[in-house]
Parts: C-alpha cells; sequence; structure tokens
C-alpha cells in the first residue's frame, strides 16, 4: 500500500507503518505533547515544560512549532506555514514541504481556508474563528529573561507573581525615554494572572491575541517550553495609565502593491534604485486585497 | 496593650540538631554550639514584643545573632523554630489588599506571596550595605518605584511624585532622582534605602546597622532623620546596632544578644547604666 | 503622690568578680503635689541614685515605689512594665540629670521643644515656647540655633533644666540641676520651680547649695549610712 492509500485510509490512520508513523513523531511523543497542551490550555500563558524531540531540523529554526503542528495535526487538516508573514521564504517552504511529505495533507497560503496556521514572528492579518489553530514558534519564552537571567528565579517569579522587577523596567524605560522601548517580545498579562512573552511578533499584532476566536499555542523547541492562550481570553499588554500601549505608526506609508494602509509593513529598500518602498508583511493577504481591487 | 510585634521562642540553627540541643541550649553556656553535635545556634529562643511606636535597640557583638535576627523578621532566611505575631490594621495602602493577613496568624507559616505582600506593605527594612537593599543600577527613583510597583500602583506621574515627597523627607535633592544610587555618597544610599523603605507606608521599621561605616557626620545626619521619621511619622522601629551610644540616641529599650540568645532587656538607660548581666556590664564599661 | 518604702539599690559588679557595691537601704520617704522634698547628705550616700530608682534608670534591689499616675492610677514604679514606665517618662515624670545628653546636630531650641511636640504640639507653636523658656532662663538668642555641645556648662545645664520644665511634669525629679550657676540664673530657676509648685507639681531635688535646699524645699530628707524616715 502506498502512502497516498494508506493516507486515505481512515481507519488506519495513526498506525504506524514503514519507516515513519503519520506526522513522522511517534505516538508515545505525541501524546506527551498532547498532554502538555491541554494543561498549557487549562493554565493560559504558563509556560509548561516538555521534552523536545530531535528533528531533521536544527534547533533555532522552528524545531517548537513544528513539534506542536506535527502533534495535533490530522489528514483531513488544512495547513499554511508562514514565516515573517510570508509563504515563499526559505523556512516557512523548507516546514511546510516536511510536513506536508509526513502526513500528506493539502497546503494552502489563504488564511481563511487554513484548520492549521505554523507562524515565525507574525500574526496573519485576517482574523481567525473558532476552528482554527495558529502555532506560534518562540525563540525564548521567558518574558521575564531580560530582568532576571536565572531560570530557578523566574519561576519562582511566576509562581508568586512576583513581576515588579519587570514593572521596574519597563518604568525606568520611560524615565530613560519617554516611554517603553520594547518593540518585539511585547510582555503581556495573560488571563489577569501570568506575564507571557507572545513570541517576537510585533506590537502590531498584540491586539489580535485580545478574546480572540481561535486557539493560540506557542512552542519554543530548544527552550522546551509550550503554553497556549485559549479563545475567548484575556489578553493585555503591560502598560501604565499615563503611558498606554500603542502600535507601530507607520506615518502614512502605503503598500506599493495593494495600497493598504491598514496592515503591518515591510520596509524593503530597492536594489537597483535605492528607493525605500513599503509592502505588506502578510504577503497572501496582500495578493489577495491586490487581486479583488484588480477585479 | 497589645504588642504591635510579637516574637516567640525564634531559633535558627546550622545543622542536624540532637536530643540534647532540641529544646535549646543548655541557659548559661558560653557559647552557641551544641557539645554533643556541634549544631550552631545562630539564633536561640529569642523572644520579645515591640508596642506601636516604640524603638527597640537590639546590641550585641559581632555574632551575637543581631543580624540574624533581622533577617529572620524580614524571612530573608526560614527560621528552624518560632512563632511571629503582628497586630495592626496596616498602613492606608495595606487596607484593601486582600492578601495581607493579620492579626493571628503566626506569620511564619504564611506562603511565599503573603510574605511577601507583608513585607512590602507593613514593613521597610534599611541594611547596613546599601547594596544588599537598593539595585545600584536602577534610578534612585525607580528604587522607591519598584515598592510602589509591587503595591499595584501603574501610574508614572503619582509614583514619581511619591518618590520625589519621599526624597524630600529623606533629605535628597529630588532632582537626582533619576540617576542610580551607585554615584551616591555613602550617607545619601543610606537615605535612598530609607526612603525606599518608607514608600507604601510601612508600620515597622527594619534598621541594621545603618549607620556602620558612615563618616561621623554622615552619621548624626542619618541618625537624626531617623529620630525626626520617629517623631513624625509615629512609627515603629528594630534598631540592631554594636554602637551603644546609637543605641542610646535612639532607642527607648534594648534587648543585649549574645551567642544568639537575650541576655538582657530593659529600658535602655537602665541597661547602660545598671546592667545587670555580668556581659552586658562588661559591654558597658568596654565602650570608649 | 509619690511614696518609697523600705527601697535598697545595690550594685553586683561581675567585672570585680561580683563584688557587692551598696547604693542604699531602707529608704522610705514621700512627697505629695505641690511639694519639694530636698535629699541632703554627704557625696557618695545615694542621693542620684535613688531619684534614678524613681526614674528606673537603676534597678531597685528591694522595696516599692507607689505613684499616682494620672493615666493609670496607682502604680509601683519598681515592678511596673517598661512600657507603662517609657509613657510615664513621657508624660508625667521629669528629670533633670546632672550632665546634658543629647543628640548631635540638634539646635537647643529643637532640644527643648522636643517635649512639647510628643504631647503633640504642633512645631511652631513648640518651638515658640522654648524660645520663651530659653529667654526666662537667659540664654542669649545668638544660641538658639547652635548646638549646645558647644555651649559653657552653666548654659547646658539650664537646657537641661528648659527640657525637664517645658511640658509642665507632675513629678520632677532635680539632680544638682543649679550647679554650675551664677546668682542670677539660679533665682530664675527657682522662679521656675516655685511656678510648678503652683501648678501641683511634685518635686524630689537634690541641690548642692545646702541653704539654697532648705530655703526652698519644704521638707527635707536626710540620707547617711544609717538612714532614718522623713
Amino acid at each position: 500500500m502506498n502512502l497516498k492509500q494508506w493516507l486515505t485510509s481512515d481507519l488506519h490512520a495513526e498506525r504506524a507503518t514503514g519507516k515513519y508513523s503519520f506526522a513522522f513523531l511517534d505516538e508515545g511523543t505525541k501524546r506527551e505533547i498532547r498532554r502538555k497542551i491541554l494543561k498549557a490550555i487549562a493554565i493560559p500563558g504558563y509556560q509548561v515544560p516538555f521534552g523536545s524531540r530531535e528533528l531533521p531540523i536544527a534547533r533555532g529554526w522552528g524545531t517548537g512549532g513544528l513539534q506542536i503542528t506535527l502533534t495535533i495535526i490530522g489528514p483531513r487538516d488544512i495547513l499554511k506555514v508562514i514565516d515573517q508573514g510570508s509563504d515563499d521564504s526559505v523556512n516557512a517552504v523548507n516546514i511546510s514541504t516536511f510536513v506536508t511529505r509526513v502526513t500528506g495533507v493539502t497546503l494552502t497560503t489563504d488564511t481563511t481556508e487554513a484548520s492549521i496556521i505554523q507562524t515565525r514572528h507574525r500574526i496573519p492579518e485576517e482574523p481567525m474563528n473558532e476552528d482554527q489553530v495558529l502555532v506560534l514558534q518562540v525563540p525564548i519564552p521567558e518574558a521575564l529573561r531580560t530582568v532576571e537571567p536565572s531560570e530557578e528565579e523566574t519561576r519562582r517569579m511566576h509562581a508568586e507573581a512576583d513581576y515588579s522587577a519587570l514593572w521596574l523596567y519597563l518604568y525606568e524605560d520611560i524615565i530613560r525615554y519617554r516611554e517603553i522601548s520594547i518593540g518585539a517580545r511585547y510582555p503581556v498579562t495573560v488571563n489577569h494572572r501570568y506575564i507571557m512573552d507572545p513570541s517576537p511578533i510585533p506590537r502590531w499584532d498584540i491586539p489580535k491575541l485580545h478574546r480572540a476566536k481561535n486557539l493560540f499555542l506557542f512552542c519554543a523547541g530548544r527552550e522546551k517550553r509550550i503554553y497556549a492562550i485559549p479563545p475567548h481570553t484575556d489578553v493585555r499588554p503591560l502598560e501604565f495609565q499615563d503611558y498606554p500601549f500603542r502600535v507601530e505608526d507607520f506615518k502614512g506609508a502605503v503598500c506599493c502593491r495593494c495600497g493598504s494602509t491598514a496592515t503591518y509593513l515591510d520596509e524593503i529598500i530597492e536594489d537597483e534604485t535605492g528607493a525605500r518602498i513599503y509592502l505588506c508583511s502578510d504577503t497572501a493577504y496582500c495578493a489577495k486585497t491586490a487581486e479583488e481591487q484588480r477585479a | 496593650m497589645k504588642p504591635l510585634l510579637r516574637v516567640k521562642n525564634l531559633t535558627k540553627k546550622y545543622g542536624e540538631g540532637c536530643p540534647a540541643c532540641t529544646a535549646g541550649l543548655p541557659g548559661e553556656q558560653e557559647s552557641n554550639i551544641c557539645q554533643t553535635c556541634g549544631t550552631v545556634f545562630a539564633c536561640s529562643g529569642v523572644s520579645f514584643d515591640l508596642l506601636a511606636g516604640e524603638v527597640l535597640g537590639i546590641v550585641g557583638e559581632s555574632g551575637s545573632g543581631k543580624s540574624t535576627l533581622i533577617k529572620l523578621l524580614n524571612f530573608d532566611l526560614p527560621q528552624s523554630q518560632g512563632e511571629l505575631y503582628l497586630s495592626c490594621k496596616g498602613g492606608p495602602q495595606s487596607a484593601s489588599h486582600p492578601a495581607v493577613p493579620v492579626n493571628g496568624d503566626n506569620l511564619f507559616t504564611l506562603s511565599a506571596y503573603q510574605k511577601r505582600q507583608l513585607k512590602n506593605f507593613l514593613w521597610g527594612i534599611v541594611y547596613q550595605s546599601p547594596h544588599l537593599g537598593l539595585k545600584m543600577n536602577v534610578s534612585a527613583g525607580g528604587n522607591i518605584a519598584e515598592r510602589l510597583l509591587m503595591a499595584g500602583w501603574r501610574n508614572v506621574g503619582k509614583i514619581r511624585e511619591r518618590a520625589s515627597v519621599l526624597l524630600a523627607k529623606t533629605e535628597i535633592p529630588v532632582s537626582r532622582m533619576d540617576e542610580p544610587p551607585k554615584n551616591f555618597s555613602g550617607g545619601m544610599q543610606q537615605r535612598v534605602q530609607i526612603a525606599r523603605a518608607l514608600s507604601n507606608e510601612p508600620v515597622l521599621l527594619l534598621l541594621d546597622e545603618v549607620t556602620t561605616g558612615l563618616d561621623v557626620s554622615v552619621q548624626a545626619c542619618v541618625l537624626d532623620l531617623i529620630r525626626k521619621l520617629h517623631r513624625e511619622l509615629g512609627i515603629s522601629m528594630l534598631v540592631v546596632s554594636h554602637d551603644l551610644s546609637v543605641i542610646r540616641l535612639l532607642t527607648t529599650r534594648t534587648l543585649v544578644m549574645r551567642h544568639g540568645r537575650v541576655v538582657e532587656s530593659g529600658l535602655t538607660d537602665q541597661v547602660l547604666e545598671d546592667p545587670q548581666h555580668p556581659y552586658t556590664q562588661l559591654l558597658v564599661s568596654s565602650a570608649l | 503622690m509619690l511614696k518609697l518604702e523600705n527601697v535598697s539599690k545595690s550594685f553586683i559588679v561581675h567585672t570585680l568578680g561580683g563584688k557587692v557595691i551598696h547604693g542604699f537601704e531602707e529608704v522610705s520617704l514621700n512627697a505629695g503635689p505641690g511639694e519639694l522634698l530636698g535629699l541632703a547628705g554627704p557625696s557618695g550616700s545615694g542621693k542620684s541614685s535613688i531619684l534614678k530608682c524613681i526614674y528606673r534608670t537603676y534597678l531597685a534591689t528591694a522595696g516599692s515605689i507607689y505613684y499616682e499616675s494620672e493615666e493609670f492610677g496607682p502604680v509601683d514604679l519598681v515592678r511596673a512594665s517598661e512600657h507603662l514606665i517609657v509613657r510615664l517618662r513621657l508624660r508625667e515624670i521629669g528629670y533633670v540629670t546632672q550632665f546634658l545628653k543629647v543628640p548631635p546636630r540638634v539646635p537647643a531650641v529643637d532640644i527643648v521643644a522636643e517635649p512639647l511636640l510628643w504631647r503633640g504640639i504642633s512645631g511652631e507653636a513648640a518651638r515658640k515656647q522654648a524660645c520663651a523658656l530659653l529667654d526666662r532662663l537667659h540664654i542669649p538668642q545668638v544660641l538658639f540655633d547652635a548646638h549646645p555641645a558647644t555651649f559653657s556648662g552653666g548654659e547646658q545645664q539650664r537646657i537641661n533644666v528648659a527640657r525637664a520644665v517645658i511640658a509642665n511634669p507632675r513629678v520632677l525629679l532635680l539632680d544638682e540641676p543649679t550647679a554650675s550657676l551664677d546668682q542670677e540664673s539660679v533665682s530664675r530657676i527657682v522662679e521656675i520651680l516655685g511656678d510648678l509648685k503652683k501648678e501641683g507639681c511634685t518635686m524630689i531635688g537634690i541641690f548642692h547649695d545646702r541653704n539654697l535646699m532648705t530655703s526652698i524645699a519644704d521638707r527635707m530628707y536626710e540620707i547617711s549610712p544609717i538612714t532614718a524616715p522623713a
């Protein structure tokens, strides 16, 4: 029986055969990671340690996100993989090729069609619904690492909700620069309890975490942590009453392909002319918008 | 009158202990080590009361256990035995805070979270070395702000206003609020510590050898400030010092410690002028 | 108001191997409101020690010292708790010591004003009263903001007296309050003591000048190695 036949046969979908089990990971691994995911969902924003497995991709290249995707994916899922908003980048293509090879699932670039989206450092512009899961790749899962190098100490700080060191860091930023200077990895409070690192997404994407309809799963493969934001969860960026959180200001820049002023833009310097142009970071959405405008 | 702070049988030992020393070391033993098992009793059976508005001195030489005592009271070290009770309504800051338990519980049995809330709202500590009590690379205002942030203050303007008030109270020029304490002189660093300790309007101040090592004129300034704060705020204080003149100046009652035990306690002038215990007599007669 | 019954004081000096030094033995005396009791006796007979026992600077070895406190009713100062004594010292019992002991850096006027601040009187009003009293005791105004360590013995002694009397204590213990003073200052102090007497203050005092003491004291108590009740 070839792989395609095997995959279309529902009764044997999960059974190991040949050299690889479905989705590459063995069943024991999937069980552990699923349990850890459930625990993470039960304690929003809390980092759950897990046994991070060896994969054919090196650490630091998305092994965390990959393990989550491989654990939760089923034969009928539709997958989208993006890196900095783009489906076409080398890393995104690398990962999506691998996943489709070991699962046979359909790949898409359309956010609204995908059931699982694995992403590095961006949240898609189009809001997701309760049937979708966003899997984020995380380099450093610890929000307090900037102010405390010791793991033992940061665990204690989370356990006791002792976050004054981080707030102090923000206060010092304000007196030095008159605003909080954190760009990416902006700390948020999840469900009024844990302070969480949302991975290096830009400030622009932070509001998308608050009371979303979809599930967010975060995973750091090298650091071996899983954490989650369940749907409809309260997620607020750390801010002061007189210095509120604000997103990036593109100062009227426009996407040169679709004309958008309401998306997160990448600034690109053209090779030949040296001119500065702006392009939507979410390339698939940009193409879709441009297409619709042409029609 | 119910005391503000009641300490009962506080003991800190380093070592396994043995049947000979479970109930503490025998009365007049000349050291703080158990002869049978070698366990060291840094503090042994210390009990005392502190009344609201009182300044209690703890005097002793090196190794007497006085610094250990302060560390135990501030939850910096875990105790081996003992009970700690606080009776007060808490300052205005803590009035609405749900996690500040007083009146009845042995404070040593509280969770780490509760202990931290207690420390933040109800008392402040000033250490001998400013490096222990301050973050040297954070601004002076930031050091004060840290305790306010822990108490839930989330308005930078109001935080800075409170910090200015405290700096003015401790005679530090407000223009230096944003400078890190590592640029300050020793006396000024101590005053930043005092300002920080006062940030949440505590009912108790723990002062551990705060003027030791300072120049004489600076010492006079800090002592003066402490006396002024006591009079203006009515705040209770625990003053640890090996310097009898500091004790005489600041305190109304004194405990004399030796080998981890309290050997004598009484009104400060009585302890210094009519000492009863042989060790106290030795101490007083040795002072310059 | 104040009654001593068979009070004795002796010192066990451990640094001298436990030697016992006797302060005084079996002293019984009393003093009432508006009365000044003089303590007389040769040097070393224990006069200062008696005052110190009343003030609790010394712990009496035997006997009782009864006092009619305004706040607490009848108390035995020998057995009273330390907290009670602290309160009494702050509110009711004043003590003029032989030597002035003051904190560094504090100006004379603030030293004298301090007991009033403890009674809840505001800073400005307290300072005003202190200035008035210092004036009455003929301390030159230029010295008000100076620190007493720099004063002459006589000036220091007047600060001492001022500090003890400013808050109108119910009991005043005086240990050689006029020792270093000239006649002029002595008469001012006597005047002040007279005012306190009229207010009903109970006073027990030691004066080095026997004549002065007999002139202002209502009664005398003689102390000698063999003591007799007054």
